[in-house]
């Protein structure tokens, strides 16, 4: 079992239309793993249904080897699958210190604590301030989440989500809307992150991804229609075709 | 950097208030008085208990009475418990003291939201707040079918001198029910501050941001909610112990609609999001409540009118209003702000006296007589075209005024 993610014809359907369509995949332990797709395509919505915000329609999901699909988002959390979303997606009003302490707690089990400070949640504490230099936030430690400039927010959204140590990670376009300065930032943190960690990246932007991707899945109408090295599908004509082709157009 | 406390900058509000709480009795004799002081403490732990709710954790609750009542109810009939086992008597409640009924309050609240709360915190918002109001209804009217538990229509009676006595903390008179209101007031609240700077505070704070982001750091909302909810109830039913011992009795009245509704009042007036927002409210709504009754009958429209001006004029309350203050002067902004303000308050007070004004008025014209206007001494005549002239005056002014302070924060902001 050396894959991290096994995915087995795949299907969601809301209502009539039917977003995926059978997707088969097979992400390896420790890759950057980028899919890729026009807008629409379902990139979204398959790491919906891989992280248990949706049930799939049919099909499976395995994370080392063990059946996920149709779980409960926090209990794929807690095996180990983490995911950050496309639109930042934090807790407002609390500080950014906070939220990211909050990403925390599960893995030193105290959620549900009430009879100790948060303070005195040492481990927590520790990693909340580790990421939050990694991330390089430190200076708006104290700023209510909900308020920060958007590169920030996006940053700590990527945070929140390696937050917790799962070992398999998703980011859903975790560059969209950055400057060109943000995206180089957002780029090394995003290679900080996948160190000893198996990660799947939604992106639209081409250079992050060839820069960053060990192999590249491209997703049109729900379908997978080719799975490679970003050099293999670069040349596909396929792809070409339907995804980069268009981009040039 | 981060900026922590140091811990004198922490303990000094427990220290002031603490200090409050033993300088009162210094100032006060009156039994009345001390029974208005006596309210006050149990409605901070009412409110309190509410704004865990709903300012910590997001859930809008019609409901939260009935913890607050099944509470005054556990700790009554505990009360009577001890009467009936008598000073010498044998058997636990003998040995129990009466001061401690609040814990009994507690635990039958707590209890009360572990055996219904599941269903309940599913989900937040609407359907939460509907659930809630269905089960302040539904217990409201229950307790008319159990005479022998909620005492009908009349409720249930006891007496407080009961029971054994500990250190010489008697409760006779309202003076004595002040150490005890004041003892359980500043543990209450105490309590539920700590339990704001735990790991399921905060938590709580995050399912009332976003429940759903919630379940991808690997808490499901549900749980949060409920925990929050049990604890919510456990506080609410201390009050409620609180009252029982401050009244010796309880009526289904305190389970109802209405006291749920002043729950939010108070916790809105003060404000959801300081954490002594309730506080202030509850202050003020209760010495609103108890004061106004003896000079108008208008009291309660007049409690609403505060409620509807705080939500409209400052949604974040008299608490949020007070920090927004603070943070001016933090930042060394105040001078130039605080005029702005100012007229701002200036503007709606004059707007509120004319409503007073009208409203007794018109009160008196139904009427015939007016206990406000006895009380001020005076004597205006609501068929005077002067008097209304005066009326319209004040709302002018009151227009007025807030233009022009609405000017002045935007020509400085
Ligand atoms: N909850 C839902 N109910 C109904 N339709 C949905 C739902 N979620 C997504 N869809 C539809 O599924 C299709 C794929 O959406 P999805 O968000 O997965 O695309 P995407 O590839 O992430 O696009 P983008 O690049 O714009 O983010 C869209 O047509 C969308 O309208
Ligand atoms: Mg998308």
């Amino acid at each position: 079992m050396s894959h991290a993610l096994t995915i087995d014809d795949l299907k969601k359907s809301f209502g009539p239309a039917e977003v995926i369509r059978g997707v088969n995949l097979r992400v390896e332990k420790g890759e950057v793993h980028a899919v890729i797709g026009p807008n629409g395509a379902g990139k979204s919505t398959f790491f919906n249904l891989v992280s248990g915000a949706f049930a799939p329609t049919s099909g499976e999901v395995r994370l080392h080897g063990q059946r996920i699909d149709g779980l409960a988002p926090e209990k794929i959390q807690q095996r180990g699958l983490a995911r950050s979303f496309q639109v930042s997606n934090v807790f407002g009003n609390l500080s950014v210190f906070e939220n990211l302490r909050c990403a925390c707690f599960k893995q030193c089990a105290a959620g549900y604590t009430f009879w100790r400070p948060a303070a005195s949640v040492k481990r927590a504490n520790r990693r909340a301030e580790e990421v939050l230099a990694m991330i390089g936030l430190a200076d708006l430690r104290d700023s209510p989440a909900g308020a920060l400039p958007y590169a920030s927010q996006r940053a700590l959204e990527i945070g929140m989500t390696i937050a917790g140590e799962a070992d398999v990670v998703l980011l859903d376009e975790p560059t969209a809307g950055m400057s060109n300065t943000e995206t180089t930032q957002a780029i090394e943190l995003i290679r900080q992150v996948a160190e000893g960690r198996t990660l799947m990246i939604v992106e639209h932007d081409m250079g992050v991804v060839f820069e960053l991707a060990d192999r590249i899945s491209v997703l049109v109408y729900g379908e997978i229609i080719a799975t490679g090295t970003p050099e293999a599908i670069r040349n596909d004509p396929r792809v070409k075709e339907a995804y980069l082709g268009e981009e040039a157009a | 950097m981060s900026l922590r406390l140091s811990p004198w900058r922490a303990l000094a509000p427990w220290l002031i208030s603490l200090l409050v709480l033993l300088v009162i009795p210094l100032l006060v004799s009156s039994n009345g008085t001390f029974s208005i002081i006596n309210l006050i403490a149990i409605n901070i732990v009412f409110a309190l208990s509410y704004n865990m709710l709903l300012g910590q954790g997001g859930m809008l609750s019609f409901g939260h009475a009935v913890f607050f009542g099944l509470g005054a109810y556990g700790a009554i009939h505990v009360m009577n418990l001890i009467g009936d086992a008598g000073y010498d008597g044998q058997g636990f409640w003998a040995h129990f003291p009466v001061y401690l009924l609040p814990l009994v309050g507690f635990a039958t609240g707590a209890l009360a939201a572990l055996l219904v709360g599941w269903p309940f915190c599913r989900r937040a918002g609407t359907a939460f707040a509907m659930i809630t109001l269905g089960l302040g209804e539904l217990v409201a009217a229950g307790s008319q079918m159990f005479p022998t538990v909620f005492g009908g229509e009349a409720g249930v009676f006891s007496n407080r001198m009961v029971g054994p006595v500990w250190f010489g903390l008697e409760l006779a008179q309202p003076a004595d029910v002040y150490w005890f209101s004041a003892f359980w007031v500043l543990l209450a609240v105490f309590a539920m501050w700590a339990f704001t700077r735990t790991p399921l505070g905060r938590m709580s704070n995050a399912v009332r941001d976003n429940a759903e982001r919630l379940q991808f750091i690997g808490y499901p909302p549900r749980n949060l909610r409920f925990l929050v909810f049990i604890a919510a109830g456990g506080f609410a039913g201390l009050g409620g112990g609180m009252a029982a011992v401050n009244y010796e009795i309880v009526t289904p009245e305190s389970l109802g609609l209405l006291t749920s509704g002043l729950a939010l009042l108070m916790a809105a007036v003060g404000g959801l999001g300081v954490f002594y927002g309730p506080i202030v409210g509850a202050i003020v709504v209760t010495v609103m409540n108890s004061l106004l009754s003896d000079y108008t009958d208008a009291s309660i429209l007049y409690v609403g009118l505060v409620f509807l001006a705080v939500v409209m004029f400052a949604p974040a309350g008299l608490g949020g209003g007070v920090e927004q203050v603070r943070q001016s002067w933090r930042r060394g902004e105040l001078t130039r702000q605080l005029p702005g303000w100012l007229g701002g308050a200036v503007s709606v007070l004059l707007i509120a006296l004319g409503l007073v004004a009208s409203i007794e008025l018109v009160y008196q014209l139904s009427h015939g007589r007016d206990k406000l206007a006895q009380v001020l001494g005076l004597q205006p005549d609501p068929s005077s075209p002067l008097v209304w002239l005066g009326v319209v005056a004040l709302f002018a002014a009151g227009y007025g005024v807030a233009r022009a302070s609405k000017n002045y924060r935007e020509a400085r902001s």
